[in-house]
């Protein structure tokens, strides 16, 4: 058996399954392990370990398959930026005051009840006013306790709320003066942090004599230049230089950061692998001066999202799937960033079109919302408009805004596969405007593969793939033309069936006959060439 | 009615019910589509043996019983059935079966797990309003294991009847052999419900270093080689006797499957947690039972290691456990719970409560002040009401309600209603939480709880519409929730607030359609808003035909006299599209010599020029400007009914250039004087073309240029285009008699 080993270097905050990179390297190593003679070493920094565990758990990736390697115990620094993180994401523990009210309260209420009773009841005058005297005894010292407690609370917040001013006002104050500010500090530390944990990890898989190749998913890691053996670096795509204003407005010293960690880790890789010749041709060719020779495209196999939505032994298997789906479909809706809309929505057979990615100055998002915005007005197209960004981008809330759109174009984050291969399964059409991907989007496949069509932009990734030109003619639109979007949509939805026949054909004929197990072939092809090369070299 | 389709319980239930002398039985045809519904089945068997006649059965047969099967397969249900058992899958079944039913209804309760109850499944699905409080002393809470009730609230404690749950046979199976050295785990479910995922993954974490396998259907593919998944019957049987030892997990009090006992009739070792519901089937003290996870996997490691003794221990007690589910023990506690169901039944019925019978009173509200097109819907509403009610032989009394506001209606306004419908005034008060509570809980909704801070109540000096029973509003415009005492019903004719900011209450609007029993709708462009935009459930709409004005006095002109004008009927709201108009109107004078004035009419038409609002603002400069319109534009403002009539009979067609809504009635009612319509094109007006044969003449709403051409074409073929204008008969034929029944089909639902 032979081991090969695959580096990640992931930020501390980064949930791999929720990132398209963690699910492409989880059905790659999905389909790696499963051919069963291969072993496979991930390097990765000790905070990603459970991570990486965990997405192996959720892929069924069998234990015996994987080792982890690298450092075991996390950074001081990284614990205690936990520490502060768990602090805000869980709910304050339950106060042990708050346990031993909810004990006396009860007592309390009765004794209370007793002592109305009694005054309410007594025919002496001796009595009532001892009860009387007694209730006042007794309410004295507890009034006085709740009237501490609260002051020492207002106090407490007070305080509390002083001094996060003063750290604001000092930021500001710091900043002004063009010094370092708190967020530059604590991306500088954590900079800090990343380059020794990188370092060590290096040390860690150098240490390892048995690992022939070293496989690295993207090229955010210039330190993966430092492994002995022979690295295949992979390059999905590089959109920074693609929208520099774009991506520049949304950054600041992170995107930076970004783009130069990217163009640093280009230039000392010697082996690539890209998942499109556009990528290997236009941006490593062509923006990097890499020798086509060190670049290999190996395209991505279908995205199959069928298997959480489709249900079987029933009598009508296609229906209950689809009551199913739609059950998960008002799940998935009322995630959606307008609370007040989504919360009480409760048809689940709702007509809606779909975008399924997250928005960035690539996606070309607002083109969608322009022909969408167009349809539903000038149109009268009923659809509704469901995205998976994150609402709090800017040109898309404010166009949703400007628009009126707030009802009808609903942005859903964070959602389960389920609820994911949900929402492709009922949505009459799947849609990708994206100007710029690494490979033709996965829009199309995961569409597919539940019985959706999807329409795409005319891009050069998705021409690769797509080159018959009456399939181009039914599939493809303009990404430059919101009109021309916004005709295709009309008539993908006019002439659903037909559409998703042909591209099913395609997809059937063409596309599901690529498994990830050729993509991990491929792979493990070159990684094994490199290993030879440098074989023959070491002699 | 056995309204049931789990296997199981059915190859049990029903020979005890015949053991106990109910030989016709009805069993359901139609089932949810939900992978929940696992075990579920459709059983035709018991039609043979219904008396009833064949086309009752079609209708029976033919009904949805898990939801709302509609007021006439109850009729057919009432007449042949006085016994019911029902579970409760969705709202609408328990408030259907709790309105309609009357015999005795036996909620039949197979236990849930520990943190749930019938009474919060009762509560979830009512939401607290009343419903099987309505069936008095024939509600029964029919529990298959005994003290499923001590957790439940004082009404289904007071009605549990015990009807035990047990095998169809509890002969032990000969032939298990225990050659596949795993233990059984059975788990359905796994891939999406949460539950069943819980106890999956806990038994993989305890047992995994087990041979196992784990069985139960799984409608979702798990993607673990130890999960069976579906398997055929013989494989199952298979499984059943060479599998070594079978795992039960559960402690739960108050639920138990029925793997459990399928293992011991097949003799297979059963190991199983201590504490669950096999305890109090006489599982305490043998010696399958284990008090902690390490006990288990101590006796499932000596089952796995061939522990013969151990094994013929287990094995020969375990019988016990089927006692209990013994079709000849269980017979005799059926026959006599059920006679006390039977007897107290009887009882009702020969001493029924008299309440004193009157007509179903059905109040239509104006929430607003509306006149013009609402105002005639709601006069329009409440004819049909009284017809529609009339025709079925179920005659209702309708009250009609608006504001209390002299300065905006007269009585004049409601002289051409006819005279079984009664106008009432009224008030909107306001109700917070508190008073909300108190009065549900005094008109008999015990466990209502508000969710709202306010809520609104019609208060009509009488007794806040108490007497009505069920609420019709006009339109969607609430500006709170309304009290939920009655069923509310709303006819919204738009949802113009998806394309026009028109109002600050779009949230509150849209919570009223929502939290509507049902709304109605006329136009399918408006039904599609109500599914796409309101997100209603597309159970709770309906679209009925639109009612338009009938014919009256209205005489076709006989057009003697040349028509020197056309008629422009609008108001100041955004989407009548007034800019484009002006602009055609200008370029129809100015470009194309147009001959015919205009006469603007309607409801704030005589401001349009001088208003401020956005989108009119400048209007009054560009008719300033243009001497075209000056001369030939008049506006009118809003005219009497008889001043409107003499302008539209006189007229040479009806202009509606809108931008969109739900259609108008300004075009029917032109057709009624023989004169001819051009309208903006868009969807309503195509519908409503096509439902009166109007003969309707379309021009672009968006191009002035198209409108002021169309307006030309009117004037050079006004012959013509009055030929193609509907006849009188085809307009008779969409009469309010005609199309009450519609109206009434809905909401004699709810009454």
């Amino acid at each position: 058996m032979k081991t090969y080993g695959i580096f990640i270097a992931y930020a501390p905050s980064i949930d791999m399954r929720a990132e398209g990179l963690g699910r492409y390297l989880a059905s790659f190593l999905k389909a790696a392990t499963d051919r069963g003679d291969a072993h496979f070493a991930i390097l990765c920094p000790s905070w990603s370990r459970d991570a990486v565990v965990a997405l192996c758990v959720e892929a069924g990736i069998r234990p015996q398959t994987y080792s982890l390697v690298g450092p075991d115990q996390t950074p001081f620094l990284y614990r205690v930026y936990r520490l502060l993180q768990r602090r805000r994401e869980t709910k304050p523990p339950r106060k042990r005051s708050r346990a031993l009210r909810d004990r006396l309260y009860p007592v309390a209420a009765s004794h209370g009840e007793w002592l109305k009773g009694r005054i309410a009841s007594t025919r002496s005058f001796t009595a009532f006013l001892s009860f009387v005297a007694y209730g006042a005894t007794l309410a004295i010292p507890i009034g006085a306790a709740v009237f501490g407690m609260r002051l020492v609370k207002r106090l407490r917040a007070t305080a509390s709320q002083a001094v996060r001013r003063a750290l604001r006002t000092a930021n500001r104050a710091v900043g002004s003066m063009g010094s370092l500010s708190l967020s530059t500090l604590r991306f500088r530390l954590y900079e800090g942090m990343l380059e020794r944990e990188s370092a060590l990890m290096v040390q860690n898989g150098n240490r390892r004599g048995d690992i022939s190749a070293w496989y690295t998913p993207a090229a955010f890691w210039p330190r993966v230049g430092d492994l002995k053996a022979p690295v295949l670096t992979c390059v999905p795509d590089v959109v920074l230089a693609e929208f520099p204003i774009g991506f520049a407005k949304l950054g600041g010293v992170p995107m930076q950061h970004a783009f130069r960690t990217v163009a640093n880790t280009i230039r000392r890789s010697k082996n690539f692998v890209t998942y499109s010749d556009h990528i290997k041709r236009g941006i490593l060719v062509e923006k990097f001066g890499i020798d086509p020779s060190a670049i290999r495209t190996i395209p991505h196999a279908p995205n199959d999202l069928s298997r959480p939505v489709s249900i079987r032994g029933f009598p009508d298997n296609e229906a209950t799937g689809r009551a199913y789906a739609e059950m998960l479909l008002l799940a998935a809706i009322r995630k959606a960033s307008n609370k007040r809309y989504a919360t009480t929505f409760s048809n689940p057979k709702v007509r809606f079109l779909f975008y399924a990615s997250q928005f960035r100055p690539s996606k070309n998002v607002i083109t969608l919302l322009r022909a969408y915005e167009w349809l539903l007005r000038k149109r009268g197209l009923g659809h509704k408009l469901i995205l998976t960004g994150f609402s709090h981008y800017e040109s898309v809330s404010t166009f949703i805004d400007q628009h009126n759109l707030r009802s009808d174009v609903l942005c859903i984050h964070g959602l389960t596969e389920p609820e994911l291969a949900a929402c492709y399964k009922l949505a009459d059409l799947a849609v990708s405007p994206s100007l710029s991907e690494g490979g033709m989007p996965f829009t199309f496949t995961e569409a597919m593969s539940v019985g959706t069509p999807a329409v795409l932009a005319d891009i050069e990734v998705t021409r690769e793939v797509i080159k018959d030109p009456a399939l181009r003619e039914a599939s493809l639109f303009d990404p430059y033309d919101w009109q021309a979007l916004g005709h295709k949509i009309e008539w993908a939805i006019e002439n659903r069936a037909s559409l998703y026949q042909q591209q099913r054909k395609f997809y059937d004929d063409v596309l599901a006959k690529r498994s990830w197990a050729n993509v991990v072939e491929e792979h493990l092809d070159v990684l094994d060439r490199l290993a030879a090369r440098q074989m023959v070299a070491e002699k | 009615m056995w309204l049931l389709n789990h296997g199981a319980a059915r190859r049990f239930e029903i020979p005890m019910l015949k053991a106990c002398g109910f030989n016709e039985i009805f069993l359901p045809k139609i089932y949810p589509v939900d992978p929940s519904f696992r075990s579920a089945s459709v059983d035709r068997s018991e039609d043979q043996n219904l008396s009833i006649p064949a086309s009752d059965l079609a209708v029976l047969n033919a009904a949805d019983w898990y939801r709302n099967p509609g007021r006439d397969a109850w009729a057919v249900a009432n007449r042949h059935f006085s016994l019911l058992f029902f579970i409760v899958h969705t709202a609408e079944a328990l408030g259907s079966i709790s309105a309609h039913f009357a015999g005795a209804a036996i909620w039949r309760a197979y236990g849930l797990e520990q943190t749930n109850s019938y009474s919060n499944i009762r509560k979830h699905f009512t939401q607290g309003l009343k419903t099987i409080e309505k069936l008095g002393d024939r509600f029964w809470f029919g529990e298959a294991y005994k003290g499923l009730h001590a957790v439940e609230d004082e009404l289904i404690q007071r009605k549990a009847v015990f009807l035990p749950l047990g095998l169809s046979s509890t002969d032990r199976k000969e032939g298990w052999t225990g050659a596949d050295r795993r233990i059984l785990f059975v788990c359905p479910d796994i891939g999406f419900n949460p539950y069943y995922r819980s106890i999956y993954e806990q038994f993989k974490r305890d047992f995994a270093s087990f041979p196992h396998a784990i069985g139960g259907s799984q409608p979702i593919a798990i993607e673990d080689p130890s999960v069976l998944g579906f398997v055929p019957d013989e494989v199952h049987d298979r499984n059943m006797r060479e599998m070594r030892v079978m795992f039960y997990h559960s402690r739960e009090p108050r639920h138990i499957h029925y793997h459990p006992f399928e293992a011991v009739r097949s003799g297979m070792p059963l190991v199983f947690m201590a504490d669950g519901m096999l305890d109090k089937f006489g599982g305490i003290g043998l010696p399958g039972r284990a008090r902690t996870v390490d006990e288990a996997k101590a006796k499932i490691r000596k089952v796995l290691q061939g522990d013969a003794r151990f094994i013929d221990e287990i094995r020969a007690s375990q019988h016990v456990l089927l006692h209990a589910m013994s079709p000849n023990n269980l017979e005799e506690t059926w026959r006599a719970n059920l006679t006390q169901v039977v007897e107290r039944l009887k009882a009702t019925k020969m001493e029924p409560v008299r309440v004193p019978s009157r007509k179903k009173r059905i109040a239509i509200i104006l929430p607003i002040v509306y006149r013009g097109g609402t105002l005639r819907a709601a006069k329009l509403l409440a004819e049909a009401m009284a017809n529609g009610s009339e025709q079925a032989g179920e005659a209702a009394e309708v009250v009609l309600l608006h504001l209390d506001l002299p300065s905006e209606y007269s009585p004049k306004d409601w002289s051409d209603l006819s005279p079984s419908v009664k106008i009432r005034t009224f008030n909107w008060i306001i109700l917070d939480k508190a008073e909300a509570r108190t009065a549900m809980m005094f008109d008999g909704h015990a466990d209502w709880q508000p969710i709202y801070e306010k809520y609104l109540v019609v208060d009509d000096g009488v007794n806040q519409l108490g007497d009505c029973d069920v609420w019709i509003v006009m339109s969607d415009r609430l500006s709170l929730p309304l009290l939920p005492m009655r069923p509310v019903i709303l006819v919204v004719f738009d949802y113009l607030q998806r394309h026009y900011q028109i109002s600050d209450l779009e949230g509150q609007i849209l919570l009223a359609n929502r939290l509507a029993d049902h709304v109605m709708v006329t136009t399918d462009v408006t039904l599609q808003d109500a599914l796409q935009y309101a997100g209603v459930d597309p159970l709770r709409v309906t679209k009925v035909p639109m009612l338009v004005p009938e014919k009256g006095t209205a005489a076709r002109n006989d057009h003697s006299a040349e028509p020197t004008h056309f008629i422009w009927t609008t108001n100041l709201a955004a989407h009548k599209n007034h800019r484009r108009a002006l602009a055609a109107l200008q370029l129809y004078y100015e470009a194309y010599d147009g001959k015919l004035s205009c006469h603007v009419t309607g409801f704030g038409s005589s401001e349009i020029l001088k208003s401020q609002l956005p989108h009119l603002d400048g209007l009054g400069r560009v008719v300033a400007g243009s001497r075209a319109l000056r001369q030939q534009v008049k506006f009118l403002g809003e005219l009497s009914d008889e001043a409107y009539r003499r302008e539209l009979a006189s007229s040479a067609f009806l202009w509606h250039p809108t931008e969109q809504d739900n259609g108008t009635f300004a075009v029917v009612e032109a057709a009624h004087y023989g004169v001819p319509a051009l309208s903006s094109d868009y969807p309503a007006m195509r519908e409503m073309d096509r439902q009166f044969h109007l003969g309707l003449s379309f021009m672009d709403r968006e191009n002035p240029e198209d409108m002021a051409f169309q307006l030309h074409a009117m004037e050079l073929s006004v012959a013509e285009r009055r030929h193609a204008v509907a006849s009188e008969e085809k307009l008779a034929s969409q009469s309010v008699a005609r199309l009450a029944p519609s109206y009434w089909h809905v909401v004699r639902e709810f009454v």
